[in-house]
């Protein structure tokens, strides 16, 4: 078996058994470009440009009052452009977590919501915490290997660079559209595959840290990331320095740069550190400069320098989280992102399309599957969007009640697709339409349930970032109801004229 | 920006057009060998330039990085453009270009 012969049933098998959760993963992480955006888009709180009221010390104070009582951490964000809030996560001894949004103009926690940040863990951990992180580690790495195996098999990668035949028989088009999204966007997908391993490297690769640290992770990660530790010493701490006053004299040593999460060690002890990490989004890499204070007497205590090392790992979790560069950069990632969404989507179809004359056993598995993941997922992405809109504010499980509705709609549009798998065609248009009237309305629904975040009350205001969602989803509307419109539900009367290549876009 | 994925678009442009499969989809006769040099040329050319100016505007880690992504979409714009309305391949260069420079001059 030659080397190609190998590589071409590692790609098939080995492309084809991750590409469902790969979608899973490409499709959130694109979503994700504009997490922020759509946290705000949820938080109707938030819409109209109120001024912030709530300092620091406030926050701090709010944790204080409201958290359990042996707090061990505070992580605290103020509210910027992008996130106009106070996020406040806190942990207890005993290894508790909490956390609450707060706004800025009342400095009461804002409404429940899953907010943007669902997709984004959707995306590096399926919320299934360590085991999720490990399953999407390890698609990760299929990734790799199909890419590469990928390029292994291509025959002509230069000659078919920009070739692409959507009248060609269906084979042959979905081959092209699959070439085409990964040949093109492969720096892309390479890259952030690669730097999406890379994110959570110490937990994937952990042996080389327990060896030469033992069961101390502690001081591994300090040594590592070059930053300040104290350990408890068992005095309760005496009355805390102004935070607002740290944050001022920090952005003084920056020099102007704004501060990002400030980290308060053991709060209660007389041993508690203030970290005043960094936000600089003009460079690609963290470049650390985190100072830390004694939380009592306001004394700088150390200011973190990287290690070459993890400079270098820095930029490259930087590369992949794309917080750098603007809005430019994030919708540049998002098209990109699209671009490897159909590269999955299109190599599917390359697998069903050789076999589906052939009655292979598990075309109509694949298919179902198709069905479900390609289509089930951005369907449960909007119906999470419409629940956010539905519920009321003030209900205490809304957050929970837009969780059950992604999942139960996501069940749906999956038997939907198991049950119609031999009228596949017109289970797909169906669930176009739907995808089309789902995110149609959504703009629409704002108009009654977000009175200052609606497409006619934000344009007015130049409020790109609420204006981009609505017109967003409008385009994703249209394009799903004229793919729809399109696809014709019978193959046999008019065969020449469909225009395979063009589905991915609708998805 | 926009002018910078003009430039992008038109160098992906020339490079597919100075292939005699793409060329061929155009003209209905086989490139010549200056034409494709030519092609391949200018093509390389706009790449450059359009690399030259991001990185001017917005630096060279994130300019290199922008150039890249908006390479990409230029390469999968003419593939597009080629799959389904040839005839827009060429005038879209100029097009974009001057769109470009207005939005820049804006």
């Amino acid at each position: 078996m030659s080397l190609r012969q190998s590589m071409a049933g590692l790609h098939t098998w080995g492309g084809l058994l991750p590409s469902w959760l790969l979608y899973v993963i490409i499709f959130t992480g694109t979503v994700a470009c504009f997490d922020k955006e759509l946290e705000r888009w949820m938080r109707p709180a938030l819409h109209d440009d109120s001024s912030a009221q709530l300092t620091a010390e406030g926050a701090r104070n709010w944790v204080m009052a409201n958290a359990d009582k042996d707090l061990h951490a505070i992580w605290m964000r103020g509210p910027n452009e992008r996130e106009p809030f106070w996020a406040v996560h806190w942990m207890t001894n005993a290894g508790e977590q909490g956390k609450a949004m707060l706004d800025p103009a009342t400095g009461a926690p804002l409404a429940e919501t899953l907010g943007g940040q669902f997709f984004f863990t959707l995306h590096y951990n399926l919320h299934a915490d360590t085991l999720g992180m490990y399953v999407v580690g390890l698609a990760g790495m299929f990734m790799l290997v199909a890419l590469v195996s990928g390029v292994i098999i291509h025959r002509r990668i230069f000659k078919d660079f920009f070739t692409l035949r959507p009248r060609a028989n269906g084979q042959r088009a979905w081959l092209d559209a699959h070439n085409l999204f990964g040949v093109v966007g492969f720096p892309f997908h390479l890259l952030l595959a690669y730097t999406g391993v890379v994110v959570f490297v110490a937990s994937y690769m952990p042996a080389g840290g327990q060896v030469a640290y033992g069961n101390d992770q502690e001081a591994y990660f300090t040594e590592v990331t070059g930053s300040y530790h104290r350990e408890e010493v068992g005095r309760p701490a005496p009355p805390a320095v102004s935070l607002d006053g740290l944050l001022r004299d920090a952005q003084a040593r920056w020099t102007g740069a704004q501060p990002g999460w400030i980290v308060i060690e053991h709060p209660l002890d007389a041993s508690a550190v203030v970290a005043i990490r960094r936000a600089d989004a003009s460079r690609i890499g963290d470049l650390g400069g985190t100072l830390s204070y004694d939380a009592a007497t306001g004394e700088l205590l150390h200011v973190q320098e990287q290690p070459p090392f993890y400079r270098a790992y820095s930029w490259m979790v930087g590369l992949h989280m794309a917080q750098f560069g603007g809005t430019l950069v994030r919708a540049l990632y998002l098209m990109l992102g699209l671009a490897g969404c159909a590269m999955v989507v299109a190599g599917t179809r390359v697998w069903l399309r050789k076999r589906e004359a052939r009655a292979v056993p598990g075309v109509a598995l694949v298919r179902a599957l198709d069905g479900a993941v390609y289509l089930g997922l951005p369907v449960a992405s909007l119906a999470l969007l419409w629940a956010n809109r539905l519920l009321p504010a003030e209900l205490p499980w809304r957050a929970s009640g837009e969780g059950w509705t992604f999942v139960i709609a996501w069940l749906a549009v999956a038997l939907w697709s198991a049950l119609a798998r031999h009228h596949w065609r017109l289970a797909l248009r169906s669930q176009l339409v739907l995808i089309g009237l789902l995110a149609l309305g959504l703009p629409l629904l704002s108009l009654l349930a977000a009175p200052n975040g609606h497409l006619l009350a934000a344009l007015p205001r130049g409020d790109w970032g609420l204006v981009g969602v609505d017109l967003a989803l409008l385009a994703i509307g249209l394009i799903a109801l004229i793919q729809a419109w399109r696809l014709n539900p019978d193959p046999v009367a008019r065969p020449a004229r469909r225009a395979p290549g063009r589905l991915e876009e609708a998805l | 920006m926009l002018l910078v994925f003009a430039l992008c678009y038109l160098g992906m442009s020339g490079l597919a057009l100075a292939m005699p499969r793409h060329f061929r989809q155009l003209r209905q006769h086989e490139p010549s060998g200056a034409q494709q040099r030519t092609l391949r040329v200018l093509g390389c050319a706009a790449l450059a330039i359009g690399l030259g100016l991001c990185v001017r505007l917005l630096g060279f880690q994130i300019g290199l990085v922008s150039w890249f992504c908006l390479l990409m979409l230029g390469g999968l714009a003419v593939s597009s453009l080629l799959a389904w309305r040839e005839r827009w391949t060429v005038p879209a260069g100029p097009v974009l270009v001057a769109l470009g420079l207005l939005s820049s001059v804006v």
